[in-house]
């Protein structure tokens, strides 16, 4: 899924609450697994191994930090529903937490896998 | 790196290095770190005194004890691990990005790789709660007379040390130029006055 490596799991309105590792910002849920990977790639132990992607959440203005916020994880043991989800009127859900799970092996610039989807939460 | 702040800032670089230097842990450079008295109070182990001002290169942060964001993570612009609340402080001030940290959140109880958990703050706004007597906050108070200085990174690798004292030695050799040249030329007239004289 990330051109950086490796391949993620989406699990859509969903947040894994702990285990904090670094915090960056992404456009969308893409771009966050993007950052994970690279993350690992000069990672030498507390390696990213998910992430979580909060759209209602953007970071201060600016083109570096533009997007929204997107926490690398490196405990998955708390993925919880995202509590404060509701629909719009056209009833699409607007739930703002999504979360991936990076699957084994960890992403090395040897074994790059490229895999795109888009997912749409 | 500006050199117009660097020079600016020049003269209190070098009295703080040699007035008031402090062995950098874990980094082995030696850093200029001001505290002022009331930050005395605050111990080196992860307890928090109310009030305390920790000042680092003339940003003076106060801390409020067992005070935290409740949304925290709505005003976070990055998070690290700290051992100390001090150096959550210095996080904050060596954050490099187009908007500034203005604050910390510290969590002592939240350990992570390096530390505890530190948030890194771009805002202030938002509400706040007194449940976790292992939080803390600083707020940045005020930037001295020396925000000039502000600009004076301190490097994160190797690498970056030899860059930084790279710099240093070239503003110590450019310093030192400026102050012989005009030395140097007045030598040479008060020569060249004598052997006219003769």
């Amino acid at each position: 899924m990330s051109p950086f490596g490796g391949n993620y799991t989406v699990t859509c309105s969903h947040d894994y609450n702990h285990g904090d590792v670094y915090l960056t910002f992404a456009a969308n849920i893409l771009e966050c697994c993007d950052h994970c990977s690279r993350y690992n790639l000069n990672a030498t132990d507390n390696f990213c191994l998910g992430v979580s992607i909060d759209i209602s959440t953007p970071g201060p203005s600016g083109a570096e930090l533009s997007g929204f916020e997107c926490w690398l994880k490196s405990n998955l043991s708390t993925l919880e529903a995202y509590q404060n989800s509701s629909s719009n009127s056209t009833g699409v859900t607007t739930t703002a937490i999504h979360a991936a799970m990076l699957n084994a092996p960890l992403p090395t610039p040897v074994t790059v896998q490229v895999r795109v989807k888009r997912f749409i939460c | 790196m500006r050199w117009d702040f660097f020079l600016l800032g020049l003269p209190h670089l070098l009295s703080s290095i040699s007035h008031n230097v402090d062995q950098w842990p874990g980094r082995g450079t030696l850093a200029p770190i001001q505290h002022s008295h009331q930050s005395n109070l605050l111990k080196r182990q992860n307890s928090c005194s109310n009030g305390s001002l920790t000042t680092y290169f003339g940003q003076t942060f106060v801390a409020a004890c067992g005070l935290e964001y409740s949304e925290v993570n709505q005003i976070a612009v990055q998070i690290t691990f700290t051992p100390t609340y001090e150096k959550c402080v210095l996080a904050c001030i060596e954050f490099e990005s187009t908007v500034d940290c203005i604050a910390v959140q510290y969590s002592a109880g939240t350990p992570g790789p390096g530390g505890n958990l530190c948030y890194l703050l771009w805002s202030t706004d938002g509400p706040k709660d007194d449940q976790s007597p292992d939080v803390s906050i600083g707020v940045l108070q005020s930037n001295g007379s020396e925000a000039a200085m502000v600009n004076i990174r301190f490097p994160s690798n190797n690498t970056s040390n030899f860059r930084f004292l790279g710099s240093q030695m070239r503003l110590f050799f450019s310093s030192t130029i400026q102050l012989y040249v005009p030395l140097r030329r007045k030598l040479h007239s008060d020569l060249f006055a004598r052997l006219q004289s003769r």
